[in-house]
């Protein structure tokens, strides 16, 4: 293989890893090696940009899904009946997936109730702390994206990521002063969704509502409409 | 403080018929798994059967998992293999409303495209536009940030192809976007 060729190898194998790099899924020495190439050929900082510009816009799309229907379970009960479980297992598992069900469509999930422990300690606890917070990944333990509550009731407004300058003290106030809850998250991309606890008249409302977050630059870096 | 079981023992107390168990676990990865599949199949009523069909593996064959990978992954897995042979049926028994359906979201005008401003609803609407592998791999990466071998595990495929095929997927992404009228200087 000539030099260029090794060069062009080189930067080819760079570019595939690029999206793995974006989203922390690369083991040490591979980011490593992203990293040290990124230094050297900073050109290749628009590819990155480009990767994320590419993760943002997949989070929408796949946040503006639908969540299952209820009568889900009512199928998968169907389903096990059919196989000749026992019926008391039967009655008893419909009555604990009937209840998994409506909890996921009543309750926050495990992931929002961490976050709101999290976020009653943005008041006092310093950025960096609370960024690392936000920022945790637990793979192990990954709860379903959206609240699935949230995208039940339509109540869910955006998603949001916040301005790398902005305090714990400055985000707390904006999101009380326009009565925005966090729900959920860290999402893909270092989002989180929240949840006006107003009544949005119109979608004319919730447009002003949005534009307003957007230009509130100092604590919020993007704003994502959601469903 | 209680402390939640990790998906590893949940699987452990399915394998033994734990019904609370697989209600935690349906609670965790349902949305995730549906949204997978929805993405696949492009129908809800389908979607939801298949997800359904997931979960009842998961009851019926708790004890094969043997943790060598995430169970996340693992859900994924069985789901991906689901949807996929769902598709070929379907295409067998010639499911035209689909086939039309997908026909029309490939064909989707560029004129109207480019009207989108907004660049990620723009991208977002390209998206839409990829072939299933495409979108696929897109999703497993930035959705469900999977690793490579973890893309390599739920489609069942060698860890390189992993990387050409997202690599062939973004690029198609941007020949997509550039028949719009959005040149991304890349590639």
């Amino acid at each position: 293989m000539s030099e260029i060729e090794e060069l062009m190898s080189e930067r080819e194998e760079i570019e595939m890893l690029l999206p793995w790099y974006a989203t922390g899924q690369l083991d040490k020495g591979d980011a490593a090696r992203v990293e040290a190439y990124l230094a050297q050929h900073p050109e290749l900082q628009h590819q990155l940009s480009l990767v994320r510009e590419e993760q943002r816009a997949n989070l929408v799309l796949n946040e503006a899904l639908p969540v299952p229907p209820l009568p889900s379970a009512d199928e998968l009960m169907a389903r096990i009946s059919g196989e000749g479980s026992r019926m008391s297992t039967i009655r008893s598992l419909g009555r604990a997936l009937t209840a998994a069900i409506s909890g996921f469509f009543e309750t926050p999930s495990p992931r929002a109730i961490r976050w709101a422990a999290a976020a009653a300690a943005v008041v006092i606890i310093a950025q960096a702390a609370v960024l690392g917070v936000f920022m945790m990944r637990e793979q192990a333990s990954y709860i379903a994206a959206s609240g699935p509550g949230e995208g039940a009731n339509g109540a869910s407004v955006a998603l949001i990521s916040f301005a790398d300058g902005a305090t714990p003290a400055a985000i707390t106030s904006l999101l009380e002063e326009n009565h925005l809850r966090i729900v959920d998250g860290p999402l893909p991309g270092g989002f989180f969704r929240v949840r006006f606890d107003g009544e949005l008249s119109s979608g004319n409302d919730r447009q002003q509502l949005l534009a307003h977050l957007s230009s509130r630059r100092d604590v919020i870096k993007l704003v994502l409409p959601s469903q | 403080m209680r402390v939640e079981a990790t998906d590893g023992e949940l699987m452990t107390r399915i394998a033994g018929q734990d019904q609370s168990a697989l209600r935690s676990l349906l609670g965790r990865h349902q949305l995730r798994v549906y949204r997978f599949v929805l993405r696949i199949v492009r129908n809800e009523a389908v979607a939801e059967e298949l997800t359904n069909e997931v979960f009842l593996e998961v009851w019926r064959n708790a004890k094969v998992y043997e943790g060598r990978s995430a169970v996340g992954t693992w859900l994924l897995s069985i789901a991906h293999h689901r949807a996929v042979s769902s598709l070929r049926k379907r295409r067998e028994a010639n499911w035209d409303d689909d086939a039309a359906a997908e026909l029309r979201d490939e064909s989707d005008d560029p004129e109207t495209t480019v009207q989108k401003a907004d660049k990620t609803e723009l991208l977002r609407r390209v998206m839409e536009q990829l072939s299933m592998e495409h979108r696929t791999i897109i999703d497993l990466v930035y959705y469900h940030e999977k690793s490579i071998v973890e893309v390599s595990e739920v489609l069942n495929i060698p860890a390189n192809t992993v990387k050409t095929r997202m690599f062939y997927a973004r690029k198609r992404l941007s020949e997509l976007l550039q028949a719009a009228g959005v040149d991304r200087g890349w590639p």
